[in-house]
This record gives structure tokens, sequence and C-alpha cells, in this order.
């Protein structure tokens, strides 16, 4: 569980570079300035890396926020991901899609002409996958027999999860309509369907799961479009 | 407006705060280590009883009692005195052939051969999952207990076999009564 720290330091990192180079700005014209609406596309960065450098993993995740009102975006995610959980002699892959819908709040307060983000945000995900039960030994008190090691993968489909999930992070404009962004997010489980033999060991978009308690956490390193639709006067 | 707005963002930072620590805190799962106390696997609880009062069920121990198994590692007991046992029942078959040896004979000592008697012990195995650092046990339902008669009758130190409990969940009472 080290990654998660690792996680957290990069992206304090990725923010206080962020938070200086805003400060770096000042509003030298006098004009009203217009703030740009449109829809943002984009794609998570750490989902390709992690596929390459972990070959227990494959994800890919698409995402998408369109700014109604001031300072609040419509914003969802979709995604599918294949992943290889191993515990002891436990070994199980959960493989599937995913989608989050929500919003996005942005509680930073910009200098005229400048579009970055403090991001506060709440997401409904659903996930549909399937789970398969690699290979697994019986616990036993006496080794007098051997250890009885199970190797038959057994797969589970159409499996169901939902969950909300709560999000914080930034986005930063590297250039015009270029955002880099990060963010974490905490999650909690709302319905599950597991195998009958056994439970959901991470879940498509949930992450891994956990045994005693219903939260998961997760991560996001992002690199977006702005889509400028129109234009509006600053209040 | 914009004192709102400044408001908002001390929010917006106690929320990170508790973020922060709550991915930390999560950090640190439990879930990584099978706990000792866990129930796995449970082992087969045997009592010795005085075969000449069945009913008053007085433990009597079997001098120098040896266990072992078909397919087992060796002897599971070397020569114990002591009237409950707890033996280990076989996880991939439905039956596991245990040898009662009584008054074994030891490397030094050949005055004592020894009295085997063969029990085979039938059963249907229920895989329970525990979680993710224990995984799976095993449990046990409709336990049966076969002594292999021997040529005569007196041949056999065991006299009776009653099976207190057919399901083997745990270990916090007796499954199987030998009267001997």
């Amino acid at each position: 569980m080290k990654q998660p720290l690792i996680f957290l330091f990069t992206i304090s990192l990725i923010w206080l570079l962020g938070v200086e180079t805003i400060k770096a700005q000042t509003a030298t014209d006098t004009v009203q300035y217009k703030e740009r609406y449109g829809l943002r596309v984009g794609v998570d960065l750490s989902k390709p890396l992690q596929t390459l450098l972990d070959n227990t993993y494959s994800g890919l995740e698409l995402m998408g926020d369109y700014r109604i009102y001031k300072d609040y975006y419509l914003a969802a995610e979709l995604g599918n991901e294949n992943m290889q959980i191993t515990e002891g002699n436990l070994k199980v892959s959960d493989k599937g899609s995913y989608i989050k819908l929500g919003a996005d709040y942005n509680a930073y307060e910009n200098w005229a002409g400048m579009e970055n983000m403090i991001i506060i945000g709440l997401r409904y995900g659903f996930s549909t996958f399937s789970q398969t039960l690699e290979s697994y030994d019986i616990r036993t008190q006496r080794s007098y027999f051997g250890t009885n090691i199970i190797d038959t993968p057994e797969e589970t489909k159409g499996l169901t999860a939902s969950w909300i999930e709560l999000l914080a992070g930034v986005k930063v404009e590297l250039f015009q309509n270029l955002y880099l962004g990060a963010n974490v997010q905490l999650k909690r489980m709302i319905t599950q369907t597991t195998p009958s033999n056994i439970d959901n060991l991470a879940i498509p978009g949930f992450g891994k799961t956990n045994d005693f308690s219903q939260f998961g956490v997760g991560y996001n390193y992002n690199i977006s479009y702005l889509i400028p639709l129109y234009k509006k006067a600053k209040d | 407006m914009f004192g709102e707005k400044i408001i908002m963002q001390k929010a917006v930072m106690s929320i990170l705060g508790v973020f922060a620590l709550l991915l930390l805190s999560l950090g640190c799962q439990r879930d990584d280590i099978c706990a000792e106390s866990t129930l796995t696997t449970p082992l087969l609880r045997i009592s010795f009883y005085d075969n000449e009062s069945p009913n008053d069920s007085i433990p009597k121990v079997p001098t120098n009692l040896t266990v072992l198994a078909e397919g087992g590692n060796g002897n599971f007991l070397t020569r114990e005195n002591t009237s409950e046992i707890s033996i280990p029942l076989k996880t991939d078959a439905d039956i596991t052939t245990y040898q009662f040896i009584l008054n074994d004979a030891t490397a030094t000592d050949s005055t004592s051969t020894g009295n085997t008697d063969v029990i085979s012990f039938t059963y249907a195995r229920n895989q329970v999952y525990i979680n993710r650092a224990c995984s799976f046990r095993m449990s046990y339902v409709n336990l049966q207990a076969k002594l292999q008669p021997e040529s005569q009758e007196n041949d056999n130190w065991i006299k009776d076999i009653i099976v207190k409990k057919s399901t083997i969940e745990d270990e916090t009472t007796t499954h199987i009564s030998i009267y001997h």
C-alpha cells in the first residue's frame, strides 16, 4: 500500500507547481474578461501507463465535463479495466466496464483570463464486470496432507456494482485549451453482486475492495482538451 | 462574492485534509495478513471412552497411541497418551483413512508390537470463502466413520465408534467418540 502515498506526494507536487504558476500571473487588463464555456474531453494517463508497466493490469478511461453554470460542471468518466489481484495463494482477475456520472465544483478563484481549477466532485459509479477465480488454496491448521491448491479457473459473468465517489483534484491549463489534471477519489460502495463462492476482490472503476469496509480509493492523472462553445462575461 | 469564495476555499481545504487522512488510514489496511484467530479448516475432534461403561462416558486414555493417515506426511501423532485428539481430514478427497496404533512400539522397545485399527472417515466437503488474506477453508458434512473389521473380532482394540456430530464446522465439541 505504498502506492497511494507516492501518488499523494506526486499529486501535491503537481498541485504546488500549479498554484505557483497561477500566482505568478498578474492581471494587467482591466477589460471585462469573458470566460469560456464548453465541452472538455480527456483521457486518464495513469491507466495506459500502468498497462505498460504492470503486466497484470490493463485499462483505459475517457473523461468529459461540460460547464453548465459559473463554477459548476457536469462530469463523466467512461472506462474499462482488467486487473489481476494476487493475495498469498489466492489469485483473482476482474474485468469489465464502468461509467461515472456527476458534477465538479471549481473552488479556485481565478485571475482574469485564467481558467484553472481546484475541483471538488461527486460521482455515481456503475460497473458491469466478470470475476475469474484463477487459483486458491484451502487454508488448514496443519500441513499434514500438504497444501491443496486448486487452479481450475472459474469465471462468474454478469456482476454489477454501484458506488458513490467523492473526488478532489486540480486542473491546470498548460497551453491554450489544454489541461493537465490530477485527482484522488474516495469511494463508498452502495450495491454489488458477488460470485456465489467468493467476494469481489476488485471492481473496474472502483478499484480494489476492502474486506472490512465499504470504502475504496482511486486516483487519476489526466490530460484534457477544452472545446470552447461560447463565452460569457464573469459577474 | 469574493468573501463567499474564500469561505468556500476554506471549506474545500478542510475537505482535502479529511481526504488525505482517509487515504492514509486506508493505506494501512488490515486485510493483508490472515489473523491467527481466524477459523480455518477445522480438525476432527475425537474423544476416547471406556467401553465398559459407554453410557457413563468415562474418558479412557489409549496407551501410547500413534496416529497416521494414508497420504499423510509420516506420523500425525506418535505414542501420545491423551483421551482426546484432533486430526486433520483431507481437503481434496471425500475419504480419509487413518491408522490408530495402540501400544505402538518404539525403535528401542520392541516388547510391545502395537495393535493397529483402521478407520475410514467419509464425508462431503463444503468450500467456504474466508477473506482475501486467508483464502478458503473447508467444512465437512455427513461425517461417517467405519472401522475396518479384522479377521478375529478381538483383534480390534476399538470396540465402538459413535458419530456425535456429523457436521464439522469448528472444534468446540467432540465429533466422534471411540470406545475401547
